[in-house]
């Protein structure tokens, strides 16, 4: 495939690997895990004002086998937890977690035996977002941060 | 009922194949971490348990390791949906331990907030039931409108959902210039709104085939498993803690409970609407009754001195400190309020021990006593009509779990 | 009014050993035994149709008269309402901690859960409950969450620039209030 150890990208499919960079980040399907007051803003980011649909991520699928990207919005709770790490071994490769809110990031405002103290310690989290619960214009400045994160990411297995 | 009544006996004695599904805790459908565990027989519910704890959070515990002060964060993030509400029932009930009678405007603008709440809550409650059932333009609609909503909290105290805007004996803040023409700028334009919402549902064929008859819960299951709230007067008692133990005022103003006497998921839905027409004109007439004042009781025991009075008295650099590094202390004793709110009767049942910090802080709430009667009013529905019956009785799952 | 008369009748039955009025709310104490027949009494004869709330709060050694209650208790509350005239009334027991009481599943059907929750969070055992098992935390979790003596189970936040850290819940301390009452 023309690839040395001084190219990073192979020399022939480059463009090929950035059409489809580009096609995934810019259609990615969330997997709604929407737990608690974070999945409220979750609902007003889809809805009317603060569209992700001109993101191409209107359509929240209720099942993970058919979703690129899990936004874990909510207090995840102690029962709660097998469920989550369930769900995201079902969803299928490339596959990327939001942390969204504060409780998501690192137990939040609770810091007790029930909340487990950020998603981080149970799935692997690329990006986080913070606030209490975070504006629906901080949900799509991280989905936009993620979609840049899946621009410039690693070559395409 | 009768015919899914001889449905259900025909199909435990012909030994059918029962299907046990859950009705799992991620589910789009569930409004929240709810887990139904279902028996099927093809479509047919046999029976159905629900399952709640995932969203534990234990909050009560975590109130009692807090200030009295610091507690209003917590307690906004119960019923996430009416924030208001809740800040509401405890201060309250601190208020009614330590004997404080809060000033007039801040009972006034208490009540506007309150009722805008109770708007936001029951617009999203119809926007997600319509989603659920398919119309998501019904969604966009009410989500616009609840918008403006949230603008209006967010320009009075910072936060769109949890104000936390309430403080022991008052509110944090006056108002900002904006509120008043924004309130009366949304009013003016929601009774428009309203007629379309209800131009498109209630005669609709669709929406009525698939709320009439479903979820029944008649006047004595409500008494058995003490429901309250749209589920009481759907049932045809006019139960309103606004009218049987007034709080805010709320005995100086108009308004009517309006009840439905069917009991189903479709007398619920009218009795929603029309309260929605209620809260608008309650807001009406408190904003009429508001008049300039201050918006904290005056008493430095129980509030931080105004920041002006720091550089110029000790006693109020002394107050300040106290306040901060300790918090109040309200005579030992029990206090039980209600407050209404969207969904029911929410009761903050306070033990304080003279400390600076709540004994106990036990939240009484409305959605725990719904959750539980959908095990007795979802036998013999059919599998897509489950989804109807959890809808109609709106609960919320941070209430239920704590 | 109606408070007041059942109140008057349930002492004269034997069933409340002492009647405490605070802040124009009435509270019946009874001993454990009598509790399920008092909360009969008052929804039999006087119209207290609905169980609003069903609780408990837990008092460690020190919280409470230490010759009346050596090693603490846990006071279960029970919160009734009368629908036809809006009066409440409340009526309490001190059990032992971890101890047993009867159910009122019988009586209201709707306290199935409520007595689940108490369970749970307090150890408090219900005889003749259909189905006592854990309702909020998960099957296998050991201990009972609400109890005094469990602790918060915080994680300590470290703070930048070699701040020691520090317990959320310990940054304002506990203070009793020296005033007597």
């Amino acid at each position: 495939m023309g690839m040395t150890k001084r190219e990073k990208k192979p020399f022939l499919v480059a463009p090929l690997e950035e059409l489809i960079k580009w096609a995934r980040g810019n259609s990615l399907w969330p997997a709604q895990f929407g737990l608690a007051c974070c999945a409220i803003e979750m609902m007003s980011t889809a809805a009317g004002r603060y569209d992700i649909s001109r993101f191409g991520m209107e359509v929240f699928r209720a099942s993970p086998r058919q979703s690129d990207v899990m936004i874990v919005a909510g207090r995840l709770s102690q029962k709660m937890a097998p469920v989550l790490k369930m769900v995201y071994d079902q969803m299928l490769e490339p596959k990327w977690v939001i942390a969204m809110g504060d409780c998501a990031s690192c137990g939040g405002i609770y810091n007790n035996y029930a909340i487990i103290q950020g998603v981080d310690k149970i799935v692997p989290v690329d990006v986080y977002i913070s606030g209490c619960p975070p504006r629906p214009e901080a949900l799509i400045d991280g989905l936009i941060l993620l979609q840049k994160k899946i621009a410039a990411g690693g070559p395409i297995r | 009922m009768s015919k899914t009544s001889d449905l259900i006996n025909t199909s435990l004695r012909e030994d059918k194949d029962i299907m046990e599904l859950h009705l799992g805790p991620q589910h789009p459908s569930t409004h929240g971490v709810l887990c139904i565990k279902l028996k099927l027989d093809g479509e047919l519910v046999l029976d159905a348990e629900p399952v709640i704890g995932y969203l534990h959070t234990g909050i009560e515990k975590e109130c009692e390791t807090r200030t009295y002060h610091q507690v209003f964060t917590l307690v906004d993030r119960l019923d996430y949906l009416s924030g208001p509400a809740e800040e509401q029932g405890w201060a309250a009930a601190v208020e009614k331990l330590m004997d404080i009678k809060i000033p007039e405007r801040a009972e006034v603008i208490r009540l506007i907030m309150l009722e805008l709440a109770r708007l936001g809550s029951h617009l999203l409650w119809l926007g997600t039931s319509a989603l659920e059932l398919n119309m998501s333009s019904i969604y966009m609609y009410c989500f616009a409108e609840r918008e403006k909503i949230l603008d209006i909290f967010e320009g009075v105290s910072g936060a769109r959902m949890f104000p936390t805007y309430w403080r022991i004996g008052g509110l944090s803040r006056d108002l900002n210039d904006e509120f008043i023409p924004q309130t009366k700028d949304f009013l003016k334009n929601f009774p428009s709104i309203w007629k379309d919402l209800n131009n498109l549902l209630t005669h609709n064929y669709v929406w009525c085939e698939r709320l009439k008859g479903i979820g029944v819960i008649d006047e004595k299951m409500c008494y058995e498993y003490m429901c309250t709230g749209p589920i009481l007067r759907g049932a045809g008692v006019p139960y309103d803690i606004r009218k049987a133990y007034p709080y805010l005022g709320y005995e100086n103003y108009s308004f009517n409970v309006p009840t439905h006497p069917d009991g189903d998921a479709y007398a619920r839905y009218l009795v929603r609407l029309e309260e929605m027409n209620e809260s608008v004109s309650l807001i009406y007439q408190a904003l009429d009754k508001l008049k300039p004042g201050p918006v904290i009781v005056n008493d430095r025991k129980v509030t931080m001195p105004p920041r002006a009075e720091l550089a110029v008295s000790m006693e109020a650099v002394i107050h300040q400190f106290k306040f901060v590094s300790e918090g109040i202390s309200p005579i030992p004793g029990e206090v039980y309020i209600p407050v209404e709110s969207a969904r029911g009767e929410l009761g903050y049942y306070v033990v304080s021990n003279g400390s600076n910090k709540p004994h106990r802080v036990r939240v009484r709430s409305p959605s725990f006593a719904s959750v539980q009667v959908l095990k007795e009013c979802m036998r013999g529905l059919l599998l897509s009509d489950v989804v109807v019956a959890i809808a109609s009785v709106d609960p919320i799952l941070g209430d239920v779990d704590r | 009014m109606n408070t007041q008369n059942a109140t008057k009748e349930a002492v004269d039955k034997g069933y409340v050993s002492e009647v405490v009025e605070f802040l124009d709310e009435t509270t019946l104490v009874c001993i454990t035994e009598n509790v399920k027949h008092a909360l009969e009494f008052l929804k039999k004869n006087f119209g207290f149709k609905v169980l609003m709330d069903l609780t408990a709060v837990d008092y460690l050694k020190n919280d409470l008269d230490p010759k009346v209650f050596p090693e603490g208790a846990t006071k279960v509350v029970y919160l009734l309402h009368n629908p036809s005239d809006m009066s409440r009334i409340r009526v309490v027991t001190y059990a032992d901690r971890g101890g047993k009481l009867f159910s009122v599943v019988d009586l209201w059907p709707g306290a199935n859960w409520y007595e689940r929750e108490v369970y749970d969070l307090y150890g408090i055992h219900f005889q003749n409950h259909p189905n006592l098992t854990r309702i909020l935390m998960p099957d296998d979790w050991q201990g009972h969450p609400l109890r005094r003596d469990y602790c918060l189970t915080e994680e300590s936040v470290e703070f930048k620039n070699g701040v020691f850290p520090k317990v959320p819940s310990e940054i304002i301390p506990y203070v009793k209030d020296k005033r007597s009452y």
